[in-house]
């Protein structure tokens, strides 16, 4: 058995730090190998092997180690030195050897096969020289020229796709079964649709994906690609036609009193309160007696939520969210809350838990002029109730005297498997009275 | 074989095949074989041709360009990169003009190798990246290692061109591996010019990032997190040859989001340059200018926590693709 001592590197330093090791525990080390990385305060040094036999570490990596201390025992068999067990215990200050230099996980034997010839695990020394911290979960490096199968390899399931499997319910092993190296949430929602017996949009196929472009190709004139906002979207939207057989309902209301009321209440509250604040409001106020409108649809069931939660449309110009008002206890927080999105919506810097878990969705058409919009019903939730742009319109009163009134049409497209048309009338006749309530 | 150990190799390469060529510098003699063991066992091999010299990077820069420019072939390490600075006026008064000033043009077979960057807490005389301070020199033409590029064909293009090169090296890399990446990309060599990207990566990727040898697993680890958080898909171009910058191989691998990250800190910076020639010639394609990342423009700390506030990290990247794809 022989001691790796640490000799003295410097004057300036009384202890250095052991960057890396290059051959792992209870490896073979031959005369000569540089076994372990160490790091003064001005350089990188390696120290060797002075016999041949097996290597076991008694310091551990990332930490201090002063000159004379024994870093390393070499035995001429592959047994660790009786009472050795790691860091020696004269190095108080050593820490228990990070997870890197444990031995290679079953991952890191799939895609980094370190043959026994293999002095330098890969992995390890991959991961003991990146200078941030390695990337959480995803510590496996392999080579450019891996020549692993695409199926051999455990696939990387982006967060996205994971969601997605979640939702729609699609296992582990299905989309192991792909053969991809990375899943994404076209994959799994390919993958659901051909289940489900909908037509089954391949990779190559799905919008997000394009063919072939170089930059100076003829190709790109006429073509407009969708944003990554635009993406979400058509996601959203093609689900939707697919699986909702929507309806449309459209009641005019008279807004003139309201748009004078939310005058008033701007100045109360000292927050800007407009039509979409009172609608916000208002429409939550129906959850207890119209607890259907607020539900999802589950086969032939359809689950009530407990609270509602209103989703509202923006479109500043970087693309549609549908960021979610949860709190609709006071007007103020509601104005507030709204607010805080339109600042979001114009840098398009939302918080994933602002986007999560409408149970209704109130989207906005109010562009000068627009008289009908029909919006779509959000995957998830079967109602959406669209607010038109205000209009004056003359009305001929019972004495035949003519004046005007302002109002705007609101329409509710509704999932027509749980509402019907009755219903929706009374939804929005309802809605009408709380507003003027 | 870790990009410290292809160094070496090329460098016993080089004096291997070429019996003029000359390795100075400080401490480079066995048995230290320099700071980081790059000239390992060269003067053990090359006795008389490897020159240990005093500490002045001004007069072995000199003699370097000397030697040179009396036809040889000259290897000049600079300890720490930071102390090039003390070789500017041999480099740019002397050993760049040297090229033309004659009446004829004069090759000079020339390289000064610069260790450079930081992320080991050196502080901060020993962790910067000095490169932009020797852009846009007639006569002298800036590389930088990389995992990606085999330093032995690195040095034959150097010393090809002739005339003085400054060849930066980023110490992070010294103890990696070559041509290590993610088992998520792949690399493929295009020259001077390596290109790494998703196995199945899309032809136009939402953004791509040209980014030096040493910033490039920085990258490449933005990359990661940003495809598996986001779904965003990257391709990142890593240049061999830093100035002047061949604008022309890039430009079939770029779309219209461009990053540019380095390590240098902020203000004038090569990043800046390869912006501006890819506006010359991409801007209507461009859906915003070229973005540029770079460490901040302080002195580097030399605590651990604070010197990665300053540096360029993953985190930097990561986020600043996000920016770049929402503005």
């Amino acid at each position: 058995m022989a001691d790796i001592r640490v000799p003295k590197l410097n004057d300036n330093d009384t202890e250095y730090l052991i960057v890396q090791w290059l051959v792992e525990d209870g490896r073979p080390v031959g005369a000569g190998d540089p076994v372990a990385v160490l790091e003064t305060s001005k350089a990188a040094d390696e120290l060797e092997a002075e016999e041949s036999g097996y290597l076991h570490h008694a310091a551990a990596l990332n930490t201090w180690i002063a000159p004379g201390a024994v870093l390393a025992r070499v035995t001429s068999q592959p047994v660790p030195p009786a009472g050795e067990a790691g860091a020696a215990p004269a190095l108080s200050s050593a820490v228990p050897a990070p997870a890197v230099t444990s031995p290679a996980s079953p991952e890191t034997a799939v895609t980094s096969p370190a043959s026994p010839e293999t002095a330098v695990p890969v992995s390890a020394v991959a991961e003991s020289t990146i200078p941030q911290a390695p990337v959480p979960g995803n510590p496996v490096l392999g080579t450019g020229a891996s020549g692993a199968g695409a199926s051999d390899i455990e696939p990387v399931v982006t967060d996205p796709a994971r969601a997605a499997m979640e939702e729609l319910g699609v296992s582990h092993d299905q989309v192991t079964a792909l053969g991809l190296r990375v899943v994404r949430r076209s994959d799994v929602e390919a993958l659901a649709g051909h289940r489900s017996g909908a037509p089954a949009v391949s990779r190559a196929e799905a919008p997000a994906r394009r063919g072939p472009r170089t930059p100076d190709a003829d190709d790109t004139a006429g073509t407009h690609r969708l944003s990554r906002v635009q993406r979400a979207v058509a996601r959203a939207v093609t689900t939707s036609h697919d699986t909702i057989p929507a309806a449309y309902t459209v009641m005019k209301f008279e807004v003139g009193p309201l748009l004078e009321r939310a005058r008033g209440l701007t100045r109360e509250v000292r927050r800007p309160v407009g039509l979409v604040e009172l609608f916000v409001q208002a429409v939550a106020g129906l959850h207890p007696r119209f607890p259907l409108f607020f539900a999802s649809i589950d086969g032939d069931e359809a689950r009530p939520a407990e609270a509602p939660y209103i989703g509202v449309t923006f479109d500043m110009g970087e693309g549609l969210y549908v960021p979610v008002v949860r709190d609709t206890g006071s007007l103020r927080g509601i104005a507030d809350t709204l607010m805080r999105y339109r600042l979001a919506a114009t840098e398009g810097d939302f918080r994933e838990q602002d986007l999560a878990g409408a149970t209704i969705a109130v989207t906005l058409h109010t562009d000068a002029d627009i008289v009908l919009a029909i919006p779509l019903i959000f995957p998830g939730t079967v109602c959406a109730l669209a607010i038109t742009s205000p209009q004056r319109e003359l009305v001929l009163g019972e004495d035949g005297a003519v004046t005007a009134r302002t109002v705007a049409n609101i329409g509710l497209a509704y999932d027509h498997r749980l509402i019907n048309g009755r219903d929706a009338s009374r939804f929005l006749a309802a809605l009408r009275s709380e507003l003027e309530s | 074989m870790r990009v410290a150990e292809n160094l070496n190799a090329a460098l016993h390469g080089l004096l291997d095949d070429d019996p003029t060529a000359y390795l100075l510098g400080e401490d480079i003699l066995d048995p230290y074989g320099g700071a980081f063991k790059v000239t390992k066992g060269l003067s053990t091999r090359f006795p008389g041709r490897v020159i240990g010299t005093p500490i002045s990077e001004g007069a072995l820069t000199g003699v370097a360009a000397g030697l040179a420019l009396t036809g040889n072939t000259a290897v000049a390490e600079i300890m720490f990169g930071d102390f090039v600075a003390l070789a500017f006026d041999q480099l740019c008064n002397f050993a760049s003009k040297s090229v033309s000033m004659y009446g004829r043009r004069l090759p000079l077979r020339m390289v000064v190798r610069c260790p450079t960057g930081g992320g080991r807490g050196y502080g901060p005389t020993h962790s910067q990246s000095l490169q932009k301070h020797f852009v846009g020199m007639p006569g002298l033409s800036l590389y930088e290692m990389s995992p990606f590029h085999d330093n032995r064909a690195v040095f034959a293009a150097m010393l090809e061109r002739g005339e003085p090169c400054v060849f930066f090296e980023d110490k992070v890399l010294y103890t990696r591996q070559m041509d290590l990446v993610d088992p998520l990309f792949r690399v493929r060599g295009d020259g001077d010019l390596a290109v790494v990207e998703l196995h199945d990566a899309d032809d136009y990727p939402d953004c791509v990032i040209i980014a030096p040898g040493g910033m490039a697993h920085r990258a490449l680890a933005a990359m990661r997190s940003l495809l598996v958080e986001q779904e965003i898909s990257c391709r990142l171009l890593v240049p061999s040859r830093l100035y002047p910058l061949d604008v022309e191989k890039l430009l079939p691998f770029v779309g219209d989001v461009v990053l540019v990250a380095e390590e240098s800190t902020a203000g004038g910076t090569w990043g800046s340059e390869v912006a501006h020639l890819l506006h010359g010639r991409l801007w209507d394609r461009l859906r915003g200018p070229v973005r540029l990342v770079h460490s901040r423009a302080e002195v580097i700390p030399t605590a651990a926590h604070l010197e990665s506030q300053v540096l360029v990290g993953e985190s930097t990247i990561h986020h600043a693709v996000r920016e770049a794809l929402r503005g």
